[in-house]
């Protein structure tokens, strides 16, 4: 990462260009003084905040994450900081500042300078694309259309067994193409196409020369890599470079690339096709703002509302499904063998007491709901209610009791569960009883482990 | 054969309850059974089934990888479930949601809605309008973020505008307003149950430690599935009323059985 202060020194130079107040024709002097502190604090810390974006941008793509790991870092290395200078830095990164240029008589704006970007009002920061092409020209594998250049370098570092570099290119362009694809989907999705759309459209069969000789590359590559003695060659590699890498290793990298660069491929006859379709009508930037004032002006009856709820909402299921829980009986009465994987179901399920009504109830009926398990290995919700054992008039309260239970101390099972869960409108097997319609049923679990 | 169907039953409960599985999470710690859960459905002839399981059901089983969306970790891929357009799963209700944004005892059911529904419409003017992003671009979803203080500001900036146009004369109207305008109880109560009922439902989420709420993959899927319905194209930038209007519209149409033919009623 050392490209990285060369670069930003040189960003300096062009806004001492900028900043400078010299007039047309006065003499030669550069009389800027720089006011700032000599221990360069403050660039360490820019640098140090943007390295630590660009590393995260690595790992995860071009998403916002929290700046706070690296702040905490920077406030035990400089103790002289505090919360408030980190964010002081973080602020100026993201300063947008425009620049201008002259092309005949025309002023034109330079453009982006902000380095990283906030999300909304939180610690989340990512680097903008002014940020990302910084660190990729400091790491000089800027663009996705130098990927076919790079993969040939990967050959290269492959013939000269330098497999350490070979691998760290096959992440490199890995990099370049993930941001490549994300940047391609954003563009594919905005209404009304995009400057990089546009761009692409331009330079469509550059792209795709691109693709196919990445692509051809890296599959000589793969083939290099299944000659006689390479793996030999690349484990000594990994000896001499006290490093764990072997053949297999830099194989599905390859492979991984080989895999994306096709799927590439044949995204962009789609993009194309999207693109020159001009009756495919983009979504508009709806303003949700006026939506919620109509919904004061034009109320939906009570019947679409519910729909609408429904429709809108984030549904969820209203009650424990059946499914796993009757998985676990299944298994118990296919094969008694698989009780231990039976359940393993249950494992991460909060186990608690039951509530006490339920419990009495069970207390009370306890020879009889045990002797009903013991028959047909589950209570049906009809059958509960028909023998009194669950409170027929609070139904809603029999819908909330879902869930697991430590058995109650009256059954004497000290190890078992009492499963409780509702069926839908689907019809589920449980062992050789189909449970159907709204059923609740409680089903004794097996000892625990 | 009973181990397909035990793992079947893992990952459908898995799905069922959080619509989505990841190999490697970026923002949470993997469930449990989640890894595993993964693991299996990255087998083709598995993911098959699983999405043969669930079609009939009402749902869509989708994957994605790091390449195809943003914020999926490195060389990682996610699984989710999205209703499909013409069949809500049948165990899938309102029910819990509206459970959720009960506050006080005694509110009626069309109180809560009508707060879910203005709340969740804010809530998509700071996760769409805001930033300028129509609800078909997907991968923008991880630049939506918002925090409860950003929504409650901008419901306390509709309800005083709600208010100072007066109490409408039409008496269904009249009704809404008065709801959102009269309502006692604190506002950031119900948006706290509001943020808590959109997390659950795995719309948003928030980063562990935290104050933003975050619009997850599922949620934009979901959102963009929505106005995909036929929608878009009735759509235009003066058309926000009839915007509300199409939602009623097509979600009654979702819901309506399809009318049968009397007999000898074909050609």
């Amino acid at each position: 990462m050392s490209g990285w202060k060369n670069y930003v020194a040189t960003c300096l130079r062009i806004a001492d260009l900028v900043e400078s107040r010299r007039e047309p024709g006065t003499v030669p002097v550069f009389n800027k003084t720089a006011q700032g502190r000599n221990d360069a604090l403050w660039l360490s810390v820019g640098i140090y905040l943007l390295e630590y974006l660009s590393e995260k941008a690595e790992d995860i793509g071009a998403d916002y994450v929290s700046i706070m790991p690296a702040a905490e870092a920077l406030l035990r290395q400089y103790p002289i900081l505090n919360d408030e200078d980190i964010q002081f830095v973080c602020k100026l990164l993201s300063y947008e500042n425009v620049f201008h240029y002259s092309v005949g008589e025309k002023i034109i704006p330079v453009g982006k300078t902000a380095l990283i970007e906030q999300l909304s009002s939180s610690r989340h920061y990512r680097l903008t694309q002014t940020g990302r092409l910084v660190t990729d020209m400091a790491s000089k594998s800027s663009e996705m259309v130098y990927s076919d250049d790079d993969a040939r370098k990967i050959l290269k570092a492959i013939d000269l067994g330098d497999f350490g570099r070979a691998m760290k290119l096959c992440k490199e362009i890995r990099k370049q193409l993930v941001i490549f694809s994300h940047d391609l989907r954003r563009a594919q999705e905005r209404p009304g196409g995009s400057d990089f759309l546009e761009e692409f459209a331009r330079h469509r069969e550059l792209f795709e020369k691109v693709v196919t000789n990445a692509h051809e590359t890296v599959i000589l590559g793969l083939n290099r890599l299944k000659e006689p003695g390479m793996a030999e060659r690349v484990d000594d590699w990994g000896e001499e470079n006290d490093e764990n890498l072997t053949a297999p290793q830099i194989r599905k990298a390859l492979k991984d690339l080989a895999a994306i660069l096709e799927r590439l491929a044949r995204s962009f006859a789609q993009v194309i096709y999207e693109f020159a379709d001009s009756s495919r009508q983009k979504g508009l930037i709806l303003d949700f703002r006026s939506l919620s004032h109509a919904l004061v002006l034009s109320p939906p009856s009570e019947t679409k509302l519910n729909n609408l709820l429904r429709t809108v909402g984030p549904c969820r299921n209203t009650f424990t499904y059946m499914a796993p829980h009757d998985l676990r009986g299944c298994i118990r009465s296919f094969d008694t063998e698989k009780n231990v994987t039976a359940q393993e179901f249950t494992d991460g399920v909060e186990v608690v007491e039951p509530p006490r009504w339920f419990a009495d109830l069970l207390k009370h009926h306890r020879e009889a709901i045990l002797s009903e398990l013991g028959e047909h290995g589950f209570v049906t919700l009809k059958t509960g209610i028909e023998k009194g054992w669950f409170r027929h008039d609070e139904i809603e309260m029999l819908s909330s009791l879902t869930g697991i239970y430590r058995c109650p101390e009256s059954f004497n099972l000290p190890h078992h569960r009492i499963s409780v869960g509702i069926g839908g409108e689907f019809e589920t097997q449980a062992g050789n009883f189909l449970i159907s319609g709204n059923n609740l049923a409680l089903v004794l679990l097996g000892e625990t482990k | 054969m009973s181990e397909i169907f035990a793992q079947m039953g893992q990952v459908y409960s898995l799905l069922l309850d959080n619509r989505e599985v990841f190999t490697k999470p970026l923002h949470r710690k993997l469930r449990p059974g989640e890894k595993e859960a993964a693991e299996w459905l990255k087998d083709v002839d598995f993911y098959q089934a699983m999405q043969d399981f669930v079609e009939v059901q009402g749902f869509e089983l989708r994957t994605y990888s790091d390449i195809e969306m943003p914020g999926i970790a490195s060389e990682e891929s996610c699984f989710l479930i999205v209703r499909t357009i013409d069949a809500t799963p049948p165990f899938f209700g309102e029910e819990s949601m509206m459970e959720k944004m009960s506050l006080r005892q005694g509110e009626s059911k069309e109180f809560r809605s009508v707060w879910f529904l203005h709340l969740w419409a804010l809530a998509n003017y700071l996760l769409y309008t805001a930033i300028q992003r129509s609800v078909g671009e997907i991968a923008r979803y991880t630049e939506a973020a918002f925090t409860a203080h950003d929504l409650v500001e901008t419901a306390k900036e509709h309800i005083e505008n709600i208010r100072q146009e007066g109490r409408p004369e039409d008496p269904a109207s009249q009704k809404v307003w008065e709801i959102l305008v009269d309502t006692k109880h604190p506002l950031s109560r119900r948006i706290n149950a509001f943020l808590q009922v959109m997390v659950n439902g795995r719309f948003l989420y928030q980063p562990r430690g935290e104050e933003i709420y975050c619009q997850t993959l599922l949620g934009a899927i979901e959102m963009s599935e929505l106005f995909e319905r036929g929608m878009a194209s009735l759509i235009s930038e003066d058309q926000h009323k009839a915007l509300f209007r199409e939602i009623v519209d097509l979600a009654v149409s979702t819901q309506d059985e399809v009318p049968v033919l009397a007999d000898g009623g074909g050609d």
